[in-house]
């Protein structure tokens, strides 16, 4: 067997076949593919909320270490030592960038997974329907819910819905993007993410256009999820509804600039403490002198981190 | 990265889609043979290697065992050759691979060794006989008219009519009406497509078509619905050169869900199963429900006739016997599995098999099992087909197998490397068939379509050298 064919029923006998018995069976039991999908749902956002947990918590950390970043990349022009000096900082601050997406990486997998859950599930192509019979775990209830209804409200779960369902899939896109970016700190940085927020909406609802809509109603009820989860994670307060219109730079939840005060702050405090901890080793060292607030981090647009650190990016330039 | 992501979700899920094929019987009829594909295409094949050829020859030059080799032969000059061609040297069947025309004679690089013949040698001025597939639509024509786009994918087994028009329906709800005789694949005539009647049902046609030429119906179940077309509309647009008719049905009926099996037609009664679980007997000419038997479970089998009693099958597991004037039932018998395969009637005995692989015989008079045969293959959805006291049988995993009725026991099995779905056709001493897909055999580096078997052997008969 070649290596493409192992990975093939490695993937198919973890992953698309529980996904298809668990469909069915949820179908089953409760006589409604809809309502399936949305417990189908739930399920799997549980299932993956550590690794949603993780994305919010690096993206966050991410947007926090942006100004310091910045800073780096103005003061090398070396590439190479560019880039050491940012898995530096991303290391200081136990930043993962991987982490930033690995709700998206687990993401991947579960929708195509999905994809032949709902092809061989609520496909009408009779095809489809053998093929399921081969995918069923040896239980007699399973089969018993065979064929499944695939209706729910205006939907034919295994058929793309040509309107509705692509704009439900890009606004909860849109939305789910928008409070998840802070506003960038410069000027390409905000064209780029303006740019995504546009785009990926759109790439989405397109594809939703061609694919079953039971895997749509799963990607808007997902998104769904994922703007509750968003923002219940900033702390909730008021949404700016200008900003999310894109009529006001300001972020759609003010609170997540607090949160991401917050973050930026323990990160400074323990890269203080870090740096302390050097010093009272390095008798070579002076000492980093305080400011008036007595934090050494009061600069933090401008990549902060105290005279030592802004001295030692000097050295560098050196 | 979100750009990748959405672009490799898009790209996946288009590279894992199923790719079946054959789910339609095949169409015989005076010569031709028609195998129409899920896939939307719809072959018109000469009937038989034995057949009139298409043109024939005479090798010029010895052709030695075992060789591959350029051979320089005569044909009939008035007669082209086409690359793909059949061409039957004494027994052996070999294929045209590439073609250097030149004046009356043409030279042509040879495929030998297959279809299960042993390459033999072959004297100078032995006698070449070439078959072909005949056409292919929509590869070999194209219909534009209205929204009709190329051909849909084929379900329902075509119907032809007494006069030669072929009737088809297609996945996106068109049934066409056409003469395959007028097809002329000439190409020095722009004319190749014959003309071709059309209507639109809006709807997937899945279950089948059923042709009254007595009253000139016919009636197309397509998703839940079934309609009654008069067939006498068609045959005034193909008179008047084809075009989009509108449906106009004598009546439709719509059942509770799909209809996967074919409408049967009995004098005053059409008999519809349908995944609702229910069996419907309607009235002919009205689409008024005469009766209905509810199974509670999806029925997916055509219904069969056979004396007073209608046979339906379905997911289940039960085939079930009902009095084909109220609907009462008879009785039923149990099997282990879903019954998808219809069921054919013999000698009183009614043939099928399950996706359990069992291929049951149960006498229809009263029910009664008289013996099973766990085949311990692939599911089997195809009906089978009963010839030459062999009852023979094709699995979704690719297996050919030949039950004796004499032994009750597996006679015989042959692997092909593709599903076999399509319900089987008794024929004349030979059982057709359509595959889900080409293969290649032993012997030969190029594939071939299986299209007839001895069913006492389960040995090739037929092939169709173009897939």
């Amino acid at each position: 067997m070649d290596i493409f064919g192992a990975i093939g029923d490695f993937f198919s006998f973890f992953l698309i076949t529980p996904l298809i018995n668990l469909f069915v069976l949820l179908t089953t039991v409760t006589g409604n593919a809809g309502v399936a999908v949305i417990l189908l749902t739930i399920i799997i956002r549980v299932l993956t909320l550590p690794f949603t947990l993780k994305q919010m918590r690096m993206t966050r950390l991410m947007a926090a270490l942006q100004p310091r970043q910045q800073e780096i990349n103005r003061r090398y022009k070396d590439p190479r030592r560019r880039q050491q000096e940012v898995m530096k900082l991303y290391r200081e601050a136990g930043l993962n960038p991987v982490g930033c997406f690995s709700g998206l990486i687990i993401q991947m997998p579960i929708l195509i997974a999905l994809y032949r859950t709902f092809i061989l599930s609520v496909g009408e192509a009779p095809e489809s329907l053998v093929s399921l019979s081969g995918r069923l775990y040896d239980w007699e209830y399973l089969r018993s819910g065979l064929p499944l209804p695939a209706d729910f409200l205006w939907l034919h779960l295994g058929q793309p819905d040509p309107f509705i369902l692509p704009l439900l899939v890009a606004m909860s896109t849109f939305v789910l993007q928008k409070m998840s970016t802070l506003p960038a700190a410069d000027e390409k940085a905000r064209a780029q993410a303006s740019m995504m927020n546009l785009m990926m909406p759109l790439i989405f609802g397109w594809i939703t256009l061609t694919l079953p809509s039971g895997l749509g109603l799963y990607y808007a009820l997902s998104n769904l999820i994922g703007i509750v989860m968003q923002y219940a994670y900033v702390g909730g307060g008021p949404v700016n509804y200008r900003a999310l219109l894109g009529l006001s730079q300001d972020p759609v939840l003010p609170k997540a600039l607090e949160a991401r005060e917050r973050q930026l702050n323990q990160f400074r405090s323990s890269s203080n403490d870090d740096e302390e901890d050097e010093d009272s080793t390095d008798d070579e060292s002076p000492r980093p002198a305080r400011n008036r607030s007595g934090s050494r981090a009061a600069n933090t647009d401008t990549g902060g981190g105290g005279r030592r650190r802004r001295r030692r990016y000097g050295r560098g330039k050196r | 990265m979100f750009t990748a992501l959405g672009l490799c979700t898009a790209v996946l899920s288009g590279c894992i889609s199923d790719s079946t094929r054959g789910w339609s019987a095949p169409v015989e009829d005076e010569g031709q043979q028609y195998v129409s594909s899920t896939r939307g295409k719809l072959d018109g094949i000469s009937a038989a290697t034995n057949a009139t050829p298409v043109w024939t020859g005479e090798l010029t030059q010895p052709l030695g065992q075992q060789d591959t080799r350029l051979l320089s032969i005569t044909i009939n000059p008035t007669d082209t050759p086409f690359l793909g061609d059949l061409i039957q040297i004494d027994s052996e069947i070999v294929r045209v691979r590439s073609l250097n025309i030149n004046g009356a004679e043409r030279e042509m690089v040879l495929d030998r060794g297959f279809a299960g013949t042993v390459a033999s040698p072959h004297a100078a001025g032995a006698k070449l006989e070439a078959v072909r597939r005949a056409w292919r639509f929509p590869d070999d024509w194209h219909i534009r008219e209205g929204d009709a786009r190329g051909l849909g994918g084929i379900y329902a087994t075509p119907v032809l009519d007494s006069t030669g028009t072929l009737y088809v329906g297609d996945y996106d709800g068109w049934v066409y009406a056409f003469k395959p005789g007028d097809v002329n694949l000439d190409a020095a005539n722009d004319d190749q497509e014959p003309d071709t009647a059309l209507v639109d049902l809006g709807k997937q046609i899945v279950g089948g078509l059923a042709l009254d030429e007595t009253s000139g119906r016919l009636y197309v179940a397509a998703d839940d619905t079934v309609y009654a077309i008069d067939t006498n509309r068609l045959q005034a647009s193909l008179t008047a050169g084809g075009g989009v008719t509108e449906p106009e049905p004598g009546f439709s009926f719509s059942a509770g869900d799909a209809i996967w099996g074919a409408p049967v037609i009995d004098g005053d009664s059409v008999y519809v199963s349908s995944l609702d679980g229910k069996l419907y007997s309607l009235d002919p000419a009205s689409g008024a429900v005469n009766w209905t038997f509810d199974a509670g479970r999806s029925l997916a089998t055509t219904p069969v006739l056979d004396g007073d009693l209608v046979l339906v099958a379905g997911f289940d597991s039960r085939l079930y016997a009902l009095n084909k004037n109220d609907g009462t039932e008879v009785w039923e018998y149990i099997a282990t599995n879903w019954i998808l395969s219809t069921p054919v009637i013999a000698d009183g005995t009614a043939y099928f098999g399950d996706f359990d692989s069992i291929l049951h015989a149960v006498d229809v008079q009263s029910g009664n099992g008289q013996w099973t045969i766990p085949l311990a293959r692939g599911k089997i959805r195809a009906a089978a087909a009963v010839v030459d006291g062999f009852v023979v049988l094709g699995t979704d995993d690719g297996w050919l197998l030949g039950v004796s009725l004499d032994t009750e026991a597996l006679a015989w099995e042959v692997e092909l490397e593709t599903d076999i779905r399509a319900d089987l056709i008794a024929s004349s001493n030979e059982v057709l068939l359509a595959p889900d897909d080409c293969q290649t055999l032993p012997g030969g580096d190029f594939e071939i379509y299986y299209r007839a078997i001895d069913p006492s052997t389960g040995t090739l008969k037929r092939v169709d050298g173009i897939c």
